[in-house]
């Protein structure tokens, strides 16, 4: 199994459970594989969830005079 | 040098000079509406303009009466008529007799003779176009800074995804400024790489305010661009250069913030059933381990003695059959064993000795005597032949010692 999962990019890691869930799916697997595969998965998984979260919502603006960025003020409302 | 005794004599000649002028005394020009006014007494007073020059009209109620459409900034509209010079203000200004609406003629023209060329070129190429970032982090907007554009596409995203940043490059959406300033801003992005995915994006407008779209810079900017763009530019029949370059080309402003968010729930939800696919493939596993060891557990052989016992019912009939049959071979060998040794017996039978002229001696018990020495005087004895038997009394007994040695 590969290594550290925080050395992963969001594909690789993704790409990665997706062979885990294939290989338990077939079943050819011992029982001690079968449950590393588990905690690897879940791992993974944990880990894909994450990145999907790491963003902040921040809204800005490119200030053309600075080249820097301000922040941009859109009101909520019902789209 | 030629001397003018007054301004109003100057203004006098240049209106003779005009009005001698081949040309300019009677044309017509086509060009887009920018200002305009009618006065209260019915004469409409406007601008014309192209990209790089205006040129003030004048059309006096008697002749705007006759024009069967209504005109308004930005109606690209063909005028006949005359150069004048209006002395009271200093100003040239076209004296307009006749006008009608431009059409998309040319505007129609121009865009195809783009189209053209650029697809000629190769900027459609579908094998150009760049898939969509698949977790797009900081989205970068090209639009005006005001108008409801850029607030529809950052509630939009707030609606799909609470998990992104905006970059927005404010821009010119229509005229002049417009190409240059969408130009710039794409230009921006894909210099800073700071987003993941652009979005070029105008609200609806006709023909004409979305023209600014057809241009080659901007196309040429976004055909460099490195970061995918998507172009949403007016309502969903509007279709401009842009759209045709783009990476994808959404319907509105509001369906391209839409699809920069399917493709980051896509992934949300393929994280999140594979994380749910995973759990039931563990357990189908580990639930097909257990049946397996569930059906060994509750095999007959396991549970039902009486089974177990007819098992080896069968067994034991094996047993026995072969058994049986070992006995019949058995008893046959004997058989015919016995029928050897009876032939054997019977040449060996005593009768056929006393046939022979031989006898015996039985005693009182009927057995035969062996010797002298078992009989004394007066034993009553048989003597056995062959073909009968007789009865005596022992009289007197002698050993002979050859038979005791």
């Amino acid at each position: 199994m590969a290594g550290k999962i925080d050395k992963l990019s969001y594909e690789e890691a993704l790409e990665e459970l997706k062979q885990i869930v294939a290989r338990l799916n077939e079943g050819k697997v011992t029982l001690d594989e079968s449950l590393q595969f588990y905690k690897r998965g879940n791992e993974l998984a944990a880990y894909c969830d994450k990145k999907l979260r790491e963003v902040t919502q921040k809204i800005s603006e490119v200030n053309k005079a600075t080249g820097g960025e301000d922040p941009l003020n859109i009101e909520e409302s019902e789209v | 040098m030629v001397e003018f005794k007054s301004v109003s004599q100057l203004d006098n000649y240049i209106k003779s000079y005009l009005t001698g002028s081949e040309y300019l005394s009677d044309f017509s020009v086509t060009g887009e509406i920018s200002q305009y006014t009618v006065s209260s007494r019915g004469h409409a007073y406007f601008t014309i303009k192209d990209p790089d020059s205006v040129m003030p009209c004048v059309m006096f109620s008697r002749y705007f009466a006759y024009v069967s459409f209504t005109p308004a900034i930005g109606t690209k509209v063909t005028v006949s008529g005359c150069m004048d010079f209006y002395a009271p203000g200093g100003k040239l200004q076209m004296q307009v007799l006749s006008m009608k609406e431009a059409g998309k003629g040319d505007l129609h023209e121009q865009y195809k003779q783009l189209f053209e060329r650029l697809s000629k070129e190769g900027l459609f190429d579908p094998e150009h176009k760049k898939p969509l970032p698949v977790l797009p982090k900081r989205i970068g907007v090209v639009t005006s800074a005001s108008g409801r554009v850029i607030s529809d596409i950052v509630n939009t995203l707030r609606k799909r995804n609470p998990y992104f940043d905006l970059l927005l490059y404010p821009a010119s959406v229509q005229g002049e400024n417009c190409p240059p300033e969408i130009t710039a801003g794409i230009n921006y992005f894909n210099e800073k790489k700071n987003v993941d995915v652009i979005i070029v994006a105008r609200g609806g407008g006709s023909y004409e305010d979305l023209f600014g779209f057809n241009d080659e810079n901007i196309a040429r900017a976004v055909y460099a661009c490195e970061i995918p763009v998507i172009s949403a530019i007016g309502h969903e029949p509007d279709y401009t250069i842009i759209d045709y370059v783009a990476d994808l080309r959404a319907a509105t402003p509001t369906a391209a913030a839409e699809q920069v968010m399917a493709s980051y729930n896509d992934q949300k939800n393929m994280v999140d059933n594979l994380a749910l696919t995973l759990d039931i493939a563990v357990n189908q596993y580990i639930g097909a381990k257990k049946s397996q060891l569930e059906m060994l557990r509750n095999h007959k052989a396991l549970h039902t003695p009486a089974f177990y016992a007819q098992n080896q019912l069968t067994v034991i009939e094996g047993y026995r059959t072969k058994m049986k049959s070992a006995m019949e071979a058995k008893i046959t060998k004997l058989q015919s064993d016995y029928k050897n040794m009876h032939g054997k017996l019977e040449s060996l039978n005593p009768t056929n000795v006393l046939k022979r002229g031989y006898s015996y001696v039985s005693g009182a018990d009927g057995k035969a005597v062996e010797s002298a020495s078992s009989l004394k005087k007066g034993d009553v004895i048989g003597i056995v032949f062959a073909d009968g038997k007789a009865t005596g009394t022992i009289t007197d007994t002698s050993f002979d010692d050859r038979r005791s040695s």
